[in-house]
């Protein structure tokens, strides 16, 4: 073979094998997880999503940018405008590196969405669909029929901090 | 280091990425000295959208100039112009590094650094993932915590 053939050769490989690492990354980030581990009392505070309702909550941490964030925050607001009792928040990832540390979130958009019970229902770091949200936001209900729970008015917070959000 | 917060196409880096892995795999494969020039000119591609920012970058202004006379439509989505200037320095610390090794005669060194930059402008152009910006993004978390805490 001639050099300029192996060099060929050599590029095509790269190019392929960058190609298959990049569209599994994506794909391994892009799924949604269902990790076990729950949020604490103090951890639903700092990010304004305390309270004692039995609503499925939804909490992104982002950063001031990040183009995937802005979509999982259109999806949040459309999943909270189909299910009312849905609450969620967006967060800046670095304003609350304790929440970002002990559930080891290395990249953003990640996406919890967490039960009545506080434990994680599930999480992501692409952008779900709004079927997708609507479906985990359902699913707590589905589990535990036996505890109904009526329709709260809609309370969706949106807490992210002012200096960051002022720069946009 | 902190740019202007100016909001650019997201398809715009991705079409400068498809340019410079087309040019640099070129390159690669040919060398000599069309190869070196073909490096050469995308280490000033990397530098003007480095220093003049991408209002300026070369690619920059052809995607604009195809949108225009083909009709692309209006961005899917914009981003901020930080991490995607910041991913073509990055481009430039590499190339320009490859290059002054190729140009003093450590050709494998050399190449290997395009070989790199090959790689991840590959890495956006096909699959949407950039490194370089993903870099910044880190070094700003990184940094607003030693503002916050300081």
């Amino acid at each position: 073979m001639s050099p300029v053939t192996v060099r060929l050769l050599i590029v095509l490989a790269v190019v392929a094998v960058v190609t298959l690492v990049g569209t599994w990354w994506r794909v391994r980030h892009a799924r949604l997880r269902r990790p076990a581990g729950s949020f604490s009392d103090g951890e639903l505070e700092e990010v304004g999503l305390a309270g004692a309702d039995a609503s499925v909550r939804g909490l992104l941490l982002s950063s001031p940018t990040c183009p995937p964030c802005r979509a999982v925050k259109a999806v949040l607001a459309e999943a909270a405008d189909a299910r009312p009792a849905f609450r969620w928040a967006e967060v800046d990832a670095a304003e609350h590196l304790g929440v970002a540390r002990s559930h080891h979130v290395l990249r953003v958009p990640t996406l919890f969405v967490i039960g009545p019970d506080r434990r994680i229902v599930a999480r992501t770091s692409g952008v779900p669909s709004v079927r997708e949200m609507v479906d985990l936001i359902d699913e707590p209900a589905r589990v535990q029929r036996a505890e109904p729970h009526g329709g709260r008015p809609r309370t969706r917070t949106l807490v992210r901090d002012g200096r960051r959000s002022a720069r946009r | 280091m902190r740019w202007s917060t100016r909001e650019i196409d997201v398809r715009g880096p991705r079409f400068s990425a498809a340019i410079t892995m087309i040019l640099l795999a070129v390159a690669i494969v040919v060398q000599d000295t069309v190869g070196l020039v073909l490096v050469a000119w995308q280490v000033l591609a990397f530098a003007v959208a480095t220093v003049a920012g991408l209002r300026w970058s070369l690619y920059g202004n052809l995607f604009r100039f195809l949108k225009r006379r083909l009709g692309w439509g209006p961005p899917p989505a914009t981003e901020p112009e930080g991490p995607p200037r910041f991913a073509q320095a990055c481009g430039l610390v590499f190339a320009g590094a490859g290059l002054v090794a190729i140009v003093l005669g450590a050709d494998l060194v050399g190449w290997v650094l395009v070989g790199i930059v090959l790689a991840l402008s590959s890495l956006l152009a096909l699959t949407g993932i950039c490194v370089g910006c993903e870099l910044y993004l880190l070094g700003e978390r990184l940094r607003s915590r030693g503002v916050s805490s300081g």
